[in-house]
């Protein structure tokens, strides 16, 4: 009993927690080696994965008539691993060998704020198995993930009751309950466990990289200690808020601390600090390409290509969430990269036009596909019969 | 719902809301640095305009559910712009700039494990543990039946497939879910949360919905005896009484 424990946890580690760290090198590989943070890593890696799977259920969901969960497992357990022993080949050949993690650098104060940052973090993950939390909307979503977990069949049956039904496009083409269900399989956990006490502390790292990535980059002008010391109390803040934030059940900080396996609590809490932190690092780009050469210029390009990357598989994990994030996202990076370019100085319409493209392509085929599987809903919309 | 009133809503109880419009003024007259008032300041008024734009508001409720326009609030950088004006205003004392904003923010919000839903785990599943006893009693009573539809109480309904799917239910969470446009009926509903249940009622609403598995509250008042109308009762566990109807299973 105890031994079958143990190879679940491990299991449950090599697939939440390995796997996605090393195929987060696939994107970041572009970058210059001291700019591959741990906490990009691992976000990259996530970012990854979502759109991989994202990429793969959508066609296998509409071609298959929602029997397809296997050949889904097996595809995105492939992709996976070869995306991890790329990532893995990756570190090898980097000559740092590890990646920076933020909170050994510093002196001891800073070592001590990154650690009551991490304290914080731990409370908040430990709480989220202690406490459980009764929504609603799991009658939905986790029995969703259940289901195809037991019968292998995708949105064939009605959550709420297990009567046959028609596909629900607009909700199934969010796949993260069938993503859970996947999880689920690997790691030869029930998808209630899993979603239930595994995954708040999996989206909470999540967000708390995003968050971290985001800090470094706000106080990017600092000098290095004071930009760790300041990113470290950003940190402690950000846990604060989270324990501090739920003044209404609208709240992202609500969505994260208490429901955060629902898409819309990854959108929020996930995907929209990891969208600030893409448009930050494309800020980033604009002055040093009317500066310096040299190692900037490497440095400029690699962010660049990172940017490229990261743009589009934010908008692909966004499709994974719920059917608005990816739109909203978008709106957000170009809305974001429109007024980066708008600032002063700042003349570079070749970069702005290379990130509107990168971000455009995803955002483009997923309006093209919810405007054909969504046309009779449309017309009943906009054509005034309700 | 208005606009005024999502924003309204989504400022809940607590102060962050009045916070983040604060930092935004200070980022607006302090921050000079051209990328960081960019996503920071002028990228949150485009929103803000955006969400307080009459039809803005009626595409979004044209194309999705207007109960969710609060969502456009999420796109606005809240909880990072009031953590980064605070630092940058404190950045010379951060330790005490540290302790006065994190006592603010408790101050000016409210803790995430006050909330009603939330309740001390007693499984991994977080389910509540007479949901795994009801369910456990029916599939060890199934045998190799193919099919189980049960008729279970409205405050197991929402957990029972959460555990197991091979359970069908009579009915689902949208019989009681409030503020939700449709209308649903179910007889075996009406029944179930009626203060008093006539077996008799109960058994024909049951048969009715071709449910094999009958799950009654011991705590209700049960006037009449299933067992008299042809249901066997398999088990008392966890305070709920689970019948069986042998009639359904001929029938399939």
């Amino acid at each position: 009993m105890r031994m079958s424990a143990l190879l679940k946890l491990g299991s449950t580690m090599i697939w939440m927690l390995i796997l996605p760290f090393l195929a987060g090198y696939l994107p970041c590989c572009v970058l210059p080696e001291k700019e591959r943070t741990c906490s990009r890593i691992f976000l990259s890696g996530y970012l990854l994965n979502f759109a991989i799977f994202e990429c793969l259920g959508v066609p296998i969901l509409l071609l298959l008539d929602r029997r397809g969960f296997t050949l889904l497992l097996v595809l995105y357990v492939m992709l996976l691993t070869a995306a991890a022993v790329f990532g893995a080949y990756q570190l090898r050949r980097s000559r740092s060998r590890l990646p920076r993690i933020c909170f050994l650098e510093g002196s001891v104060t800073e070592k001590l704020l990154w650690a009551a940052a991490a304290l914080l973090f731990l409370v908040i993950a430990a709480m989220s198995v202690i406490f459980a939390f009764y929504d609603g909307d799991d009658a939905y979503y986790v029995v969703e993930s259940v289901q195809t977990w037991q019968s292998g069949l995708m949105y064939y049956y009605l959550p709420y009751t297990g009567t046959n039904t028609t596909l629900d496009v607009r909700h199934a083409l969010a796949m993260l309950p069938i993503w859970f269900a996947a999880l689920a399989k690997m790691t030869g956990t029930h998808p209630t466990i899993l979603i239930h006490s595994f995954s708040p502390a999996l989206i909470l790292l999540l967000s708390d990289c995003a968050f971290a990535e985001a800090a470094r980059l706000l106080f990017a002008d600092r000098d290095p200690a004071v930009r760790n010391r300041m990113s470290a109390c950003f940190m402690i803040l950000v846990g604060v808020l989270q324990l501090f934030g739920a003044v209404s059940i609208y709240t992202p900080e609500y969505f994260v601390v208490l429901r955060p396996w629902q898409g819309k609590s990854l959108f929020a809490a996930v995907l929209l600090p990891a969208a600030f932190a893409v448009l930050l690092t494309a800020g980033s780009l604009l002055p040093a390409k009317s500066g310096k050469a040299g190692e900037d210029d490497e440095k400029t390009t690699g962010q660049e290509r990172y940017v490229c990357i990261l743009g589009p598989l934010l908008i692909l994990a966004g499709c994974l969430m719920t059917e608005m994030a990816p739109l909203f996202l978008t709106g957000l990076l170009l809305l974001g990269v429109i007024l980066l370019r708008m600032g002063p100085g700042k003349n570079n319409p070749k970069l702005l036009y290379r990130l509107t493209r990168s971000f455009m392509i995803p955002a483009v085929v997923y309006i093209i596909l919810m405007i054909v599987l969504l046309l009779p809903h449309l017309v009943r919309t906009f054509g005034g019969y309700h | 719902m208005s606009i005024l009133q999502v924003l309204n809503e989504y400022r809940g109880e607590g102060f962050l809301l009045i916070l983040y419009c604060i930092a935004l003024c200070y980022l607006l007259i302090r921050e000079k640095e051209a990328v960081r008032r960019a996503l920071l300041v002028y990228l949150p008024l485009i929103i803000l305009a955006l969400f307080f734009l009459p039809p803005v508001h009626a595409l979004y409720v044209r194309l999705e559910d207007a109960s969710t326009y609060y969502r456009i609030l999420w796109l606005l950088p809240m909880s990072m712009s009031i953590l980064y004006a605070a630092l940058r205003l404190f950045e010379k004392h951060l330790k005490i700039g540290l302790v006065v904003t994190a006592l603010v923010l408790v101050l000016c919000g409210r803790l995430a494990y006050t909330q009603d839903q939330v309740v001390r785990a007693q499984n991994r599943l977080h389910l509540p543990p007479q949901v795994l006893s009801v369910a456990d009693t029916i599939t060890n009573d199934m045998g190799d039946a193919a099919f189980i539809k049960a008729a279970a109480p409205p405050e197991l309904v929402p957990f029972i497939r959460q555990y197991d799917t091979r359970i069908r239910l009579a009915y689902g969470r949208e019989m009681f879910t409030e503020n939700w446009n449709y209308t649903f009926e179910s007889s075996v509903y009406e029944v179930m949360i009626k203060d008093e249940i006539r077996a008799e009622e109960l058994v024909k609403a049951t048969r009715e919905n071709l449910c094999n598995y009958v799950i009654v509250n011991q705590s209700k008042k049960l006037a009449g005896d299933p067992k008299e109308l042809g249901l066997i009762l398999i088990s008392r566990v966890d305070g709920y009484l689970v019948y069986r109807d042998p009639q359904i299973t001929e029938t399939w």
